[in-house]
């Protein structure tokens, strides 16, 4: 029997495995041998207070920061990538909802398709309808030709994702998606990025809802000052005792028709032991 | 070209090779100010911020100050763009350990300083008044009395320098979204630096040299340029090199009709359309550059 060349893959197989994952600011270390699987179907939320690493993980992973460890995108060592394969493999929300001029929402969002065309370039039919498609998810096809410096930060906060949704890369990195946008919004969204995780292309998100994280997401990572504390279903993450020290407070899931609602209480002593 | 006539004679010597290096002069200095504004993402930002203007200049004082140039020699320029690249390099150094478009800036206006108290000093302890005088006037700018000579030591570094920017523009445009986005897009935030430096280093040293110091064209051009291509920072920088030679070319009539006994260098005329510019754009006209911060 040949060997299998490294490009088959099973469905068994992590599209992306990372292994001891640690990341130095300066002296200080900010993550400290993190190790994650994503599979094919994974929405995978990263929860933890503010200050835990979350951003620092996802910067890490899509390899914007430098970091120690490894990382094996179907078998190929994510350090060896050049930017242009990187961008094949990963695409990515920033926290930071920056953008600088005053381009056309319809510009801004062509940034994601693979050869960048700008107002000035003729964009493929195929694509066009995909970011019409999308525009559309994202509840921005009244808005395309406006300015982005003229819309609200959650209007903005939805261009950069559309963005992000374009590109063709199979995963999706995102840091906080759901911030800045109305509650229908928030729905919609997370609506959209599990769509995007069932149909094989998996998501990571840092999230701060954590009953939306539970509702969503089909599984949980806990950081807590730079290292993975639990990685489990969302709702046994949330309801664990290493949530309540993460947090310093209790979380309760009630569920409801309408899905989990959440309480919070103050820890007594027993709920650390 | 024009036949042996004595019109023709002024044209040929005087009038065209003035054209032609205000143009490209213009140009040059627009497309470096579209890149400085695009790679900072600050609309305020003009090649002088990196302080390579002024080194440029302390380069070529430092030449004309030990007598070893005139205003047409290669030594001028090599020592002008000598001048910007190490500016650039030492900012470039400097900021390396942390990278961040804000260290760049204000090693930027460290190095730029610095640079224009070496000018002063050159020019206090100056033995002789007249050689004073000359380089004060050269650092105000002037297209007067250029050659052929000049336009053909100049074009060289200005082109070369041009063609690197209009390379880098699908970085500047990526860059529109933050640094961690234009790498997670495949763009090297630090490498567009890197090029866009030395290109600068090549076009200020360039246009220092054959025209001394023009202000506020690098700032102006593609402010000009920016409402007809949609903000898009690679859409700007052509039409950023039309606007900057509209500006210089047109500061230099000017010149030449206001009636004095002395020319008006150019560099005073586009200061004097610049300043009052750069305060409007920084009072009024802040709600149109998007989600800048201050």
């Amino acid at each position: 029997m040949t060997r299998m060349s490294e490009d088959d893959e099973s469905d068994n197989d992590p599209v992306v495995s990372w292994t001891c994952v640690s990341v130095k600011l300066g002296s200080y270390l900010a993550l400290e041998n993190i190790d994650l699987r994503l599979d094919k179907c994974d929405f995978v939320a990263i929860l933890g207070p503010n200050g835990a690493g979350k951003s620092t993980l996802l910067r890490a992973m899509a390899g914007i920061i430098p970091s120690l460890g490894g990382a094996k995108a179907r078998f190929r060592p994510i350090a060896g990538l050049t930017g242009d394969e990187r961008k094949n493999y990963f695409a990515y929300l920033s926290q930071d909802r920056e953008i600088s001029w005053p381009m056309p929402v319809r510009d801004v969002v062509a940034m994601g398709l693979d050869d960048q065309p700008g107002a000035t370039i003729k964009i493929s039919r195929d694509a066009a309808g995909l970011m019409a498609e999308i525009l559309w998810e994202c509840g921005l096809e009244r808005l395309t030709d406006r300015p982005v410096n003229s819309l609200s930060g959650g209007e903005r906060s939805r261009v950069l994702l559309a963005r992000a949704l374009l590109s063709r890369a199979p995963v999706l990195l995102v840091d906080e998606p759901t911030a800045a946008l109305d509650p229908a919004g928030q729905i919609k969204i997370l609506e959209l990025l599990a769509a995007r995780a069932r149909s094989g292309r998996p998501v990571i998100a840092v999230l701060h809802d954590v009953a939306l994280a539970t509702r969503f997401a089909t599984r949980a990572i806990l950081l807590e000052r730079g290292r993975k504390v639990a990685d489990d279903a969302p709702k046994k993450v949330i309801l664990s005792k290493a949530m309540t020290k993460a947090f310093g407070i209790v979380f309760h899931l009630y569920e409801t028709m309408e899905g989990p609602a959440l309480a919070l209480s103050k820890p007594r002593p027993e709920d650390f032991a | 070209m024009f036949g042996t006539s004595d019109n023709a004679i002024v044209m040929q010597e005087i009038r065209l090779p003035r054209l032609i290096i205000s143009l490209a002069v213009g140009g040059a200095l627009g497309l470096c100010g579209a890149a400085a504004q695009s790679l900072t993402r600050n609309p305020l930002a003009d090649p002088a911020i990196f302080g390579a203007p002024q080194a440029a200049a302390l380069g070529a004082v430092i030449m004309l100050y030990f007598n070893h140039a005139d205003a047409s020699s290669p030594l001028l320029l090599g020592a002008a763009i000598g001048g910007a690249a190490a500016c650039l390099a030492v900012i470039l150094l400097l900021a390396r350990k942390h990278f961040s478009i804000i260290a760049v800036l204000l090693a930027g206006v460290a190095v730029g300083s610095l640079c224009s108290a070496g000018v002063s000093m050159a020019l206090s302890l100056s033995p002789n008044p007249f050689a004073m005088a000359e380089i004060v006037f050269w650092l105000m700018g002037s297209f007067a009395d250029r050659s052929v000579a000049h336009i053909a030591l100049s074009l060289p570094p200005l082109v070369m320098g041009s063609a690197i920017i209009l390379l880098c523009g699908k970085s500047f445009r990526a860059l529109t979204l933050g640094e961690d986005t234009a790498i997670s897009m495949g763009y090297s935030p630090l490498r567009t630096t890197v090029y866009t430096a030395a290109a600068l280093s090549m076009i200020i040293g360039a246009t220092t040299a054959v025209s001394g110091a023009i202000g506020f064209v690098g700032l102006m051009a593609p402010h000009f340029a920016r409402p007809f291509c949609n903000g898009d920072p690679k859409a700007i920088l052509l039409p950023s090199v039309l606007c900057g030679a509209i500006l210089t070319t047109g500061a230099d009539v000017v010149v030449r009709l206001i009636p004095s006994t002395n020319e008006i260098p150019v560099g005073v005329v586009t200061a004097v359309l610049g300043a009052p510019f750069f305060l409007y754009l920084v009072t009024f006209r802040r709600a149109m550059f998007g989600s800048l911060r201050p």
